[in-house]
Order: C-alpha cells, then sequence, then structure tokens
C-alpha cells in the first residue's frame, strides 16, 4: 500500500499540471523517512527518527541545487507542499485583474 | 494623577502625564522598567537585547528638556520596545534568526522608531520572535521560546512574541510588532493585550526585515486603547523610503477621537468564523458583539479562498526572499522553517499569481459589506494561547496540525489589508482575542469601538499579577 505522500504524488503526476519537473522533484519522496520534533525546556530540535540530520540537510541542499536534480526531499517538505498545493487548489482564477494595495 | 504602586506598572498615557506634571522622571520610569525586566525577563524571555545606556540617555534628555521648560514630545518617557527584525542603531537586526548573527549592526533606526523616538519615547531594547516571523507560536528554536506572561508553560502566540510577553508581563507599556498573517493580533490574544494591525500601507516598513512583501505590516501593542492611539498617531505619515507607504492616506487622529461614541453599524462575523474551535473563543467575540450591539450574524463568501491566497502568497514570497540562503546555509535555519520554505520554492507560478488575484475579489467583496456595516466582529484565534510545544488542535472535531491553523482568523483580513484591533476577553482567567475589523484607512473607528468595550470593562487587559 502507497503511503500518503505517494499517493498524493501519484495523483499529483496524473494530473494535468503534472510536468517533467515535478516529476523528476517529486517522484523520490516515496523514499523520504518521517520528521520528529522534540521541544525540551523551550528549546527545539528537529531530527529525523532514522536518518542522520546531516543526511537530511544535504537533501535539502540538493533538492535545491538547482530545483530539477533528482533528489529526496524530506517528508516535512512533502507534507507543507502538499497542504499548500491543496489550499492552492481552492482557489479560483478570476481574471486579469490583480490590485492588492488600497488607495486612499 | 494616581499613578500604580510599582512605576513599572504605567501605561503609556500615565506616563507622559506623570511626567509633564513633574509627578515623577522619565529615569525614574525607565529605571522602573529596566527593574522590571531584570526582574521577569528570565522567565518571560522576552527581550534579545537590552538597551540599558541608550533607554537612560534618552529618558535623561527628557528630563533636561523638561527641566529646561522646552516642549515634550506625545510619548515623552514612555518606555517602549520592538520586535527585532525593527533596525535599531549599532544593533544586530536578527529577525528572530541564528543566520543573522553574522549581519552588520543596523546603521540607523526603523523609521517607526525614529518616529518614536523624535516625540521623546525611550528604546528599552530589541524583542524576541519567531524565526523571520514565519511562524504564530514565539517558539524560537535558537533563543528560546517567548513564553505566556499569564502561564509561562504556555505560548506568547507569533510570531511577534517577545512583543506580546514583553507588554503582557508588564516589562513594558508599549511595543512594536508585525503581522503578515496575524503576528500582531495573535500574540496580543494569547497574552490578554490590545493590538493594532493598521491598514496595509498606512505605516513605514522602512528600516524592518521583510517577511512577505504583500501583505507585512507594522503595529503597536499595549494594555490599553488609548496607549495605541497614543503610539500610532506618532507613527502615521507618508515614508519615500517604503514605496507601499500610501503618501495620499490621510492622518487619523484616532487618540482625539477616542471619546467620540458614533452610532456603528456592526456585524459579528459567521460562517468561517464560527465554530471552528474552543466555544469560549466564540463567546469571546459574542460578548463583544453584543456589547457594540450588532445587529445580525454576517457570512461571507470567500473566505476560505482568501485564506488559502494567504498561506499561497506567504508560502511562496518567503521561499522567494530566502532561497538563496536557503540553499547557501540550511543549516542555520531552523528546519521546520526550512520545509516551508523548501515547499513554497517548488510552488507552481500559477497558484501564485491566481492568490494575488484573488486579493481584488475579496477586497470588492468586503468594501460591499462595508457599505451595510462599519465594524465587524470576529474572534483573533480559535484556541487560548498552547502548551509549549504542542503541535495539534482540535477544530470543527478534528485534530490538526496546530501551526498552520492558529491564524485561521487573522489570515483572510490581513489578505486584504483592512485595518484591525485584536481585544483581550477573560473567560476564567485564560484571555481570548476578538478582531474589531474597520474599512481601510479607518483605524479610528476599530480604536474608537476597543476603547468604549474597555471602558465597559469588557476588555482589559490585566497583569500577570492579576492587576489592572
Amino acid at each position: 500500500m502507497l503511503r500518503a505522500p505517494a499517493i498524493w504524488c501519484q495523483n499529483y503526476m496524473q494530473g494535468k499540471h503534472y510536468n517533467l519537473i515535478f516529476r523528476r522533484i517529486l517522484s523520490p519522496l516515496c523514499e523520504s523517512k518521517c520528521t520528529v520534533r522534540q521541544n525540551i525546556g523551550g528549546v527545539r530540535m528537529s531530527k529525523s527518527d532514522n536518518r542522520h540530520d546531516a543526511e537530511k540537510l544535504m537533501d535539502a541542499k540538493r533538492l535545491l541545487s538547482g530545483l530539477v536534480t533528482d533528489a529526496v526531499a524530506p517528508e516535512a517538505v512533502c507534507a507543507n507542499l502538499e497542504t499548500a498545493l491543496a489550499l492552492a487548489g481552492t482557489i479560483k482564477d478570476i481574471g486579469h485583474e490583480a490590485a492588492p494595495v488600497f488607495r486612499a | 494623577m494616581t499613578l500604580p504602586q510599582d512605576l513599572a506598572d504605567a501605561t503609556a498615557v500615565e506616563t507622559v502625564f506623570a511626567i509633564a506634571a513633574g509627578q515623577i522622571s522619565a529615569r525614574e520610569r525607565a529605571e522602573a522598567a529596566l527593574a522590571r525586566i531584570e526582574a521577569d525577563n528570565t522567565t518571560l524571555n522576552a527581550f534579545t537585547e537590552v538597551t540599558r545606556a541608550r533607554a537612560l540617555a534618552e529618558a535623561d534628555a527628557v528630563d533636561a528638556s523638561k527641566r529646561a521648560d522646552l516642549s515634550l514630545g506625545p510619548l515623552a518617557g514612555v518606555p517602549f520596545a520592538v520586535k527585532n527584525l525593527f533596525d535599531l542603531e549599532g544593533i544586530k537586526t536578527l529577525a528572530g534568526s541564528k543566520l543573522r548573527q553574522n549581519a552588520d549592526p543596523a546603521p540607523s533606526d526603523a523609521t517607526l522608531v525614529q518616529r518614536l523616538t523624535s516625540g521623546h519615547a525611550v528604546t528599552l531594547g530589541a524583542l524576541n520572535m519567531g524565526e523571520f516571523a514565519y511562524d504564530f507560536t514565539g517558539e524560537n528554536v535558537h533563543y528560546g521560546p517567548s513564553r505566556n506572561p499569564h502561564d509561562p508553560s504556555r505560548m506568547a502566540g507569533g510570531s511577534s512574541g517577545g512583543s506580546g510577553a514583553a507588554v503582557g508581563g508588564g516589562l513594558v507599556p508599549l511595543s512594536l510588532g508585525s503581522d503578515t498573517n496575524g503576528s500582531i493580533r495573535v500574540p496580543s490574544a494569547f497574552c490578554g493585550i490590545f493590538g493594532l494591525k493598521p491598514t496595509y500601507g498606512r505605516l513605514s516598513r522602512a528600516g524592518t526585515f521583510p517577511f512577505v512583501d504583500s501583505l507585512d505590516h507594522l503595529g503597536p501593542m499595549a494594555r490599553s486603547v488609548a496607549d495605541l492611539a497614543l503610539a500610532f498617531d506618532a507613527m502615521q505619515g507618508p515614508d519615500p523610503l517604503d514605496p507601499v507607504c500610501n503618501a495620499d492616506a490621510s492622518f487619523v487622529a484616532s487618540l482625539q477621537s477616542l471619546e467620540e461614541a458614533p452610532q456603528l453599524r456592526v456585524a459579528r462575523l459567521g460562517g468561517w468564523f464560527r465554530g471552528q474551535g474552543e466555544p469560549a473563543s466564540d463567546t469571546a467575540a459574542d460578548k463583544v458583539a453584543q456589547a457594540l450591539g450588532a445587529v445580525e450574524d454576517l457570512e461571507i463568501d470567500g473566505v476560505a479562498s482568501a485564506r488559502a491566497a494567504a498561506f499561497v502568497i506567504t508560502n511562496v514570497e518567503g521561499a522567494a526572499l530566502h532561497l538563496d540562503d536557503v540553499r547557501a546555509t540550511p543549516e542555520l535555519y531552523d528546519p521546520f522553517v526550512r520545509d516551508r520554505l523548501l515547499a513554497g520554492a517548488l510552488m507552481p507560478g500559477v497558484h501564485y499569481v491566481r492568490a494575488q488575484r484573488a486579493r481584488l475579489r475579496f477586497q470588492q467583496r468586503m468594501a460591499k459589506v462595508f457599505e451595510r456595516f462599519d465594524l465587524l466582529v470576529a474572534p483573533t484565534t480559535p484556541m487560548s494561547a498552547p502548551k509549549l510545544g504542542a503541535e495539534t488542535v482540535i477544530l470543527n472535531g478534528t485534530s490538526v496540525p496546530l501551526r498552520p491553523n492558529i491564524g485561521i482568523y487573522t489570515q483572510p483580513i490581513s489578505f486584504i489589508g483592512l485595518p484591525v484591533v485584536s481585544c483581550p476577553v477573560w473567560s476564567a482567567s485564560v484571555p481570548y482575542g476578538v478582531q474589531l475589523i474597520a474599512p481601510a484607512w479607518r483605524e479610528d473607528i476599530a480604536l474608537g469601538a476597543a476603547h468604549h468595550l474597555q471602558t465597559a470593562g469588557i476588555c482589559t487587559a490585566f497583569f500577570n499579577n492579576g492587576a489592572t
């Protein structure tokens, strides 16, 4: 059974916004591991439960090095992206106007 | 004027009057604040830098002016502190980060700091915050969390957590914060104080470290509405250094208008803004709405999309700002912040464009609402201050991640730049926040209504020792 990120990844790739760049970035997400957070005495640490921090950092660096290379995205990135894309999917395109600032 | 037994408890307005009347000196007031900081900051972790020498020099200058019978500024002798994304001359502007420990000290004060000190306010220092303002909790992996003055095991709220804790804990009567998605209003709610997020473009952001240019606002936080108005009036005005700061915006004399009691058409926002979180959050908003004579429960279309668009814009613009630094030194970032920024860097551009377009539609919709109403009432957050380190919250009966959901009631409003005052309402010794939302450029309406609520005893900022 596919884990949630993999299912989402598969669904995303079948969507109309699928493209090569995203396939190459997101497909390795299935290999990603869990992130666990500790909060001890107010000082916050984040560590992977079965991968070393340094390895996770390297994943992040690879992911960002060109945004097109094959890389493992930390699962937390996947979760954040999944949330943002889900919210973005609720925004209807309203046309060409854009006037974000109130005028006095 | 009768002053509190401990001078550190004096509000900004009380301080100004007492100094003008010669009851106290500015140095005495500054020393009282410094003593309070020394006593309580270890617990609250609100300050990252205390500018003792500067504060005493500025206080002495006020006293010298007083002795020389020179005119005093409107904020003469008022101690204040700023979120550490504001430039303070000679100090590194950390913006809550480890990364900026390598930055040069700021060459000058931020515009708003200059305006407060031009009014003879006294600068006490820089305040803790969430890393690069990308949080709602007030926690910080590098400097430790700002702690809630009413229960230090709980969050102060973010990202202006130190600003909320410092004012709620009585360290200073006035602080400045920034609000991109709720970062003034959330800590104001959690810490039981008043906070003003002015209209987008009202106050200059020059000399502050940015987060999301499309959504960044700055504003004051205080224990009384009069203090908010006093500071707000001193900070208004165009600034060529911030292209968003609207030169055409006419000055609003909010302090003078506090005592006016116009008949307001008030609505309580329902729909999205009702029933998502703790019942006490809704009860607080209902209590305020009733006190203001709200005539109906109003449901507005498109709020969910507005919130979603705010989320997307924040994610993408934040990522764009930090991409180079995240690439170069990801190890210097809080992993939680870094993961959000990485996600933002991967967002398709089409979503960002649609999110920006959605602002116009929602602005127009809200403009129609304000043809019928002068003021809207909604909860600030769906919950009271969570325990530090909490990961989840129950919304709509379902356990969801806490961090992305603290701002569900604040994001749709800052998304279109409306002015808001967050007012504290108490339920069983726990503070909740209620948003008073006014039309663009009408901060005076929100402040006037907040002042009425404070005078009526419905909204009150308690000290952590229980005294008002």
